[in-house]
């Protein structure tokens, strides 16, 4: 059973946009610890 | 590629971005370093990591160069599972957040994943579970030291062995002057690297081939890639679960982190983590699919990433990926470092040889092991015996047997540690036949089918009943 375009394109774009999301998630929550003084 | 040398980046180039990066992590260790004064804040970071520190780093130390130049390999041989089953290894991340928070509930004072064995099972579990302990350290170590210098030879035509000689000075460097501090500060810096320049590079991939004519090639002369029934692939997802299971559950470089996360941080650090690095395997890996259509075909397989991203990208995208991965290996390479020192100097020198070792005494020579470990690293380093992926999946038959001692270990009273010895030498011997007779990718499944079956049996034979207290030892030193 081979995969087919439309579900390899899926896979592909919805892990980039995924792992692109990452690094806002972090520099949000290092924010919100840097300000709390919470980071150590 | 540039045409005159056949390298992406000049060697000048290459030592130039070593020198400079090498340069700001050694001096952000010895800022960061300035702050610890007991070893419990060298080993630990004083045992009080905020939340977002902690999810970097559990991201961060879990892409490794294995996630940047392993994952693409696996997909480059094994297709469409090759990317999904590496991206599964977030299980681990993920399964070790509950286990984490019991960690540091029921061990408030412990220091390495060493002392839970000792204190749990006992002296014969012990040695059998640092024998594996120290294989697998061993086995990363040179694989990230291995994976330096073959990145650095790939882009600019550095000689392997100056490149290999760098990151590891650079790694020991900043560890032995900051510690866990430094690695979990960095740790951060690094997992945002990481993830930009993958995105980078996958965008940039999508932008120049398309997603359309990659499916296209791989369909028309690889279909076997595409093949989501591929016997061996799929043997592989299943054999990566328990390899990322046993990795985590045993190593003290996680159980280091859950020991040095402040109170109710360890769950959602290293459930977070998990998540967050859930779809990088599948954007890395992804990368090395359009090889065939770029008419590339690495002379090692774990160069395929790299490669392709330079083909496309030229020399930014070269430029970009060497900084990728020297933040990947980086982020594995002092987090092993220093959580393997940690046991050095916590199970065999205090437990066993110094037990009346001073705090100051266990500081100094805890920078001696960070020492040691890189100068013995660097020696195994010296021939470039295996590719990537063997080295890392021989790990698997000795890792994945410690999955059941520690999980039932951590949960349930009644496993003694004569079974738990067993479960772990026994499933780490068959798991080393299971290598060499059928093929790396059941080595881990069959080690720990083997150690789940003895665990069982001892869960259903033995009479025991732990007491929890007995995992909060109280330290002996003084200052």
């Amino acid at each position: 059973m081979m995969m087919g375009l439309t579900a390899f394109s899926a896979l592909v774009i919805i892990c980039l946009l995924l792992t692109a999301c990452a690094p806002v998630i972090l520099i949000g929550l290092w924010l919100k610890d840097f300000l709390s003084k919470q980071l150590w | 590629m540039t045409e005159a040398s056949g390298f992406a980046l000049s060697s000048s180039l290459g030592l130039t971005l070593v020198v400079i990066f090498g340069l700001a992590w050694i001096l952000f260790g010895w800022y960061l370093g300035r702050a610890n004064k007991t070893h419990e804040d060298f080993a630990l970071a004083g045992r009080n990591v905020g939340f977002a520190l902690a999810s970097a780093t559990a991201m961060a130390t879990w892409v490794t160069s294995n996630t940047t130049l392993v994952a693409p390999q696996l997909t480059y041989q094994f297709g469409i599972w090759g990317m999904v089953g590496y991206s599964f290894a977030a299980l681990g991340l993920i399964l070790f957040a509950p286990l984490a928070a019991r960690i540091k509930r029921l061990m408030p004072n412990g220091y390495t994943s060493g002392d839970f064995i000792r204190l749990r099972y006992g002296q014969a579990a012990w040695w059998a579970f640092i024998v594996i302990s120290v294989v697998y350290a061993f086995g990363w170590l040179v694989s990230l030291g291995m994976a330096g210098g073959i990145l650095l030879e790939a882009l600019s035509g550095l000689d392997y062995h100056i490149g290999m000689t760098a990151i590891l000075i650079i790694c020991v460097g900043y560890t032995l002057f900051g510690g866990l501090r430094a690695v979990i500060a960095t740790d951060f810096i690094q997992a945002l690297i990481i993830i930009v320049g993958v995105v980078l590079i996958a965008w940039f991939l999508i932008d120049t081939v398309s997603l359309e004519s990659i499916h296209s090639e791989v369909q028309t002369n690889h279909p076997q890639l595409l093949d989501l029934l591929f016997p061996a692939a799929i043997m592989f997802l299943f054999n990566n679960i328990f390899f990322g299971l046993g990795e985590i559950f045993h190593s003290n470089v996680w159980w280091s982190r859950a020991l040095a996360f402040k109170g109710n941080v360890a769950f959602k650090a290293y459930l977070l983590g998990g998540i967050l690095w859930l779809p990088i395997p599948i954007v890395t890996g992804f990368i090395a699919l359009a090889a065939p259509q770029l008419g590339i075909f690495p002379p090692s397989a774990d160069m395929v990433g790299p490669m392709v991203a330079a083909e496309v990208l030229g020399k930014v995208g070269a430029v970009v990926v060497f900084i990728v991965v020297f933040s990947a290996l980086a982020s594995s390479l002092d987090s092993l470092l220093a959580a393997t020192s940690d046991l050095v100097t916590r199970d065999i020198y205090h437990k066993k040889l110094k037990p009346q070792a001073t705090d100051k005494h266990l500081l100094r020579f805890n920078r001696y092991s960070i020492l040691g470990l890189g100068v013995l690293t660097w020696l195994f380093c010296l021939p470039q015996i295996a590719t990537l992926g063997a080295l890392l999946n021989f790990a698997g038959a000795f890792v994945a047997s410690t999955i059941f001692p520690v999980v039932l270990g951590l949960y349930q009273r009644r496993l003694s540690g004569g079974y738990a010895a067993l479960a772990m030498t026994l499933g780490t011997l068959c798991g080393l036949v299971g290598y060499f007779v059928i093929g790396f990718y059941v080595a881990a499944l069959v080690s720990c089918s083997v150690s789940a079956a003895i665990c069982g049996l001892g869960l259903l034979l033995s009479k025991q009943q732990f007491d929890w207290q007995q995992l909060d030892e109280q330290e002996e030193s003084s200052l």
